[in-house]
């Protein structure tokens, strides 16, 4: 008995030690970031966008949208797209199969009329192309419809494919983006064309945003707690997170939702691999594989300003589905590309960023949820005091309080999307609440979809339910856009 | 210290801190939203004297040279926001204003001074303004150690309009840290027909490659007849393959029939990439006498030779939708090709009625 106390004592300490280094790390970043955010906002003068708008030579862009039951906001998207401030690129939506009307508010909407194309085979697919079609304008859009095979690279290899210029985008069909957000994750292309491969840009939640003509013109907070969580979440992780990790060179993840790359360099590591589900993460791994095994200069770049929003999941059981599977798939990635853990060759990505992933994101929730067990247990058994019970609250709750509001005053300091006050109180609610309950069940979710990975049970290839954004009156908003525009230069 | 105590202070400074950044966040924002309104305020009984200026025949100038304090800071910010977007004697009353109120005499100093976000943002300005007096601080600027500077002093020398800025921009694609070819271009295209005799001269000429890609592109943008043969000769001889294809990107720019000996004879070579380009260019150039090189190329193993092939048989009107219509009747890989390129092209013509 007293072996297990003792254990249970030591496992204890471990897990507090263990919350310390885990929040002490995400300080860390969000510090750093904080710094890189200043930086580049003191630059954007004299950035020099709009050379690269006016730039004739400004290498093309192809937008990739895969698209899966999208009907209500797949107009809105596209719209939103073909609108975009750049001198040249083109939209490719890949219907995968989509059971619903999307296709039929696509065709409908842009007059859409089926062609002959030739798609090449750089990349691998699984299902054909059972068709092609352009709109009758001319308009720089073109829609391929394939069977469904249940994964979104599917779709997005089939696109690779298609694609006609040398910069491939690839968002989600619920995402909606800054006027000149291709612009922003361009640069680093046009900038550094021979050294850089993949540049992302921050995704935040557009759930009870005001959206005109495929664009927010009014960022807002949205009505239910769960969306409002995640805009802290976002904030902390996608935005300040990736940030630093962009900074220090060590990037693993560029969101699908918005992230660009060079097809070449597509098409030679084989596109995104079909049998992943952390696919995005997935593809990110293998280039740093790829180049660091040949020795070759390579950088990914996270660009903390074009934002692309996007739907997120506003009820607990389907944020439940998405996390299960994102902590699969990170499960997945990092199984795979195991012989990079801790081997020099790879260098930092090799000795900081993969262990980091495994011990910290990965195992993170494990050590979380037993930790959380063992200290009641302690209680209860009287191997631990009410004061350990207190250090450890405050190292767990009490410092991701602090992590969480740290990234609320970085955003308010830096870019301060949310205008109103009710958005900043419901921030700042929220910042506790994330603390509080929904972090253990989000440890909870994590855990599950490991016990997945390892168990190799069925993937979950389920799509998000779309509840389609609130488009507000366009013409009524047509100035209002113009400000945002003119707005967002501005900041 | 007793652990409880060291619990109970540690939960103290959390929270304190916690609490400061609340605070942090709240001030912030009230003083931000208070600034705005402010901002605004003067904005809008600044833009319409500004305005007036622009209308005037620049008697009011002296009028605004003359507002201070937080009105002339926001005089400043809002006419240097509009500089890039002016061009004529609208521009040349607003640059007259600034230097009346000192604001580029501090700018050149700044240039000089330290800081490089302070001297970057100083040599944006005296770009933007188009300083000649800046030229020589901006030529130096060009060679700083630090490449966000260069990078801001070559987009700055762009502005100027001074031929004389082409080679030194041309000699920062050298070294070991060389700028941005995009930032180049940009730059020298910004010169404008200025920079048209030192690309042909020096640019085609140049030791470095990626000078010499994207002289061949600039003189494709600038359509300049005048450096046709110079092409011509690049894009058979250039040992450099991306020149090679950017001197058949621009004969194709150019659009001038005697670029197209080079071109069909591009089109048929053996290097799929450099066939691809020949193939758009021949679509750009539009003659008749590209017809059969197209139609043989659409037969082109490559997909992109193929593909543009096509395309470019398409813009070459009824002749080019002759042979496309004939290839398209086998049925073989080409056959797919050019029926793409025609059912592309007949869906662009429903909405007109033009479909053939």
């Amino acid at each position: 008995m007293n072996v297990l106390k003792a254990v249970l004592h030591g496992f204890d300490e471990f897990v507090l030690i263990y919350f310390l280094f885990l929040n002490t790390g995400y300080l860390f970043l969000i510090g750093l970031a904080g710094l890189d955010v200043a930086q580049t906002i003191r630059r954007i003068d004299f950035a020099g966008y709009d050379s690269i708008f006016a730039n004739p030579l400004t290498p093309g862009v192809t937008v990739l949208v895969p698209a899966f039951n999208e009907e209500p906001t797949i107009v809105e998207t596209v719209r939103g797209l073909l609108g975009l401030r750049f001198p040249e690129f083109e939209v490719i939506v890949i219907d995968d199969g989509s059971t619903d009307n999307t296709f039929g508010r696509m065709q409908e909407e842009f007059g859409l009329v089926p062609i002959e194309r030739v798609i090449p085979d750089d990349v691998p697919t699984i299902a054909p192309v059972n068709s092609v079609h352009a709109p009758s304008d001319g308009q720089n859009l073109l829609v391929i419809r394939k069977d469904n095979v249940g994964r979104r690279s599917d779709p997005m290899n089939v696109g690779i494919n298609a694609a006609s210029y040398p910069l491939v985008c690839m968002i989600d069909a619920d995402s909606l983006l800054d006027e000149s957000a291709l612009l922003r994750v361009v640069k680093p292309f046009v900038d550094d064309p021979v050294r850089t491969i993949g540049s992302g840009g921050v995704i935040r939640a557009a759930n009870g945003s005001e959206v005109a003509s495929g664009r927010i013109i009014e960022p807002k907070m949205p009505k239910g707690w769960v969306a409002r969580i995640q805009i802290v979440e976002y904030l902390r992780s996608f935005l300040l997170g990736r940030t630093a990790w962009g900074r220090m060179s060590g990037l693993l993840i560029l969101s699908g939702a918005f992230a660009m790359f060079r097809r070449d360099a597509l098409v030679e590591v084989g596109g995104l691999d079909l049998h992943c589900l952390g696919e995005d993460a997935e593809l990110v791994a293998r280039l740093h594989h790829a180049m660091r095994k040949e020795k070759r200069d390579y950088r990914f770049v996270f660009v903390s300003e074009p934002v692309c929003w996007t739907e997120v999941p506003d009820n607990l059981k389907v944020l439940g589905r998405q996390r299960r599977r994102w902590s699969r798939g990170l499960a997945e990635v990092l199984w795979k590309h195991r012989s990079m853990m801790g081997n020099p060759k790879y260098g930092f990505i090799g000795m900081v960023v993969l262990p980091y992933y495994l011990v910290f994101e990965l195992l993170g929730a494990v050590v979380e949820l037993t930790g959380v067990f063992a200290v009641i247990l302690g209680l209860i058994v009287g191997v631990v005091d009410i004061r350990f019970a207190g250090i450890f609250a405050l190292a767990a709750v009490g410092y991701g309080l602090l992590l969480s509001f740290s990234a609320l005053t970085v955003e308010e300091f830096s870019f301060h999307r949310y205008s109103s006050w009710k958005d900043l109180g419901s921030g700042l609610a929220a910042a506790c609440l994330e603390n509080i309950g929904f972090r253990q069940l989000h440890a909870y979710w994590r855990v599950r979809g490991l016990f997945n990975a390892i168990t190799s049970t069925s993937k979950e290839w389920e799509d998000m339910p779309r509840t389609g954004y609130d488009e507000t009156d366009v013409a009524g908003n047509a100035a209002a856009l113009v400000a945002a525009g003119a707005g967002g230069a501005a900041r | 210290m007793t652990i409880h105590q060291a619990v109970i202070d540690a939960l103290f400074w959390v929270s304190a801190t916690i609490a400061l950044l609340a605070i942090a966040t709240v001030i912030r924002k009230s003083v931000r939203a208070q600034m705005e309104r402010r901002r605004a305020r003067v904005e809008a009984s600044v833009r319409p004297r500004l305005l007036k200026l622009l209308a005037s025949d620049g008697e009011d100038e002296r009028d605004l040279s003359t507002v201070t304090g937080r009105e002339g800071r926001v005089l400043e910010s809002v006419t240097a926001s509009l500089l890039t977007k002016l061009r004529g004697e609208d521009r040349a009353a607003v640059v007259q204003m600034l230097e009346a109120r000192g604001r580029v005499q501090a700018a050149q100093r700044a240039v000089r001074g330290r800081g490089t976000v302070k001297r970057a943002r100083a040599a944006e300005f005296l770009g933007a303004t188009a300083t000649p007096a800046a030229y020589d601080d901006l030529l130096q600027l060009l060679h700083s150690r630090n490449a966000e500077l260069r990078t801001v002093a070559a987009r700055s020398l762009g502005r100027m309009g001074i031929a004389d800025a082409v080679e030194p921009l041309l000699d920062t694609l050298e070294g070991d840290e060389p700028l941005p070819a995009g930032v180049v271009t940009m730059s020298i295209l910004h010169l404008g027909p200025v920079a048209e005799e030192p690309l042909r001269e020096l640019g085609l000429t140049h030791p470095s490659p990626v000078a010499r890609r994207i002289s061949a592109e600039l003189l494709g943008v600038n359509g300049t007849f005048g450096a046709i043969p110079a092409l011509v000769a690049l894009s058979g001889n250039d040992a450099d393959r991306d020149v090679r294809a950017a001197a058949v990107g621009a004969l194709g720019r150019i659009g001038h029939p005697n670029g197209i000996d080079a071109l069909v004879a591009c089109v048929a070579g053996l290097d799929a990439r450099i066939a691809a380009a020949a193939a758009r260019s021949l679509g750009q150039v539009g003659s008749p006498q590209a017809v059969q090189p197209l139609a043989r190329a659409v037969r082109h193993e490559s997909h992109q030779v193929a593909t543009n092939a096509a395309d470019a048989l398409i813009r070459l009107g009824a002749d080019g939708r002759a042979a496309l219509r004939d290839i398209a009747r086998a049925n073989d890989s080409a056959s797919r090709y050019a029926r793409g390129a025609l059912s592309a092209a007949d869906a662009r013509a429903v909405r007109s009625g033009r479909a053939a």
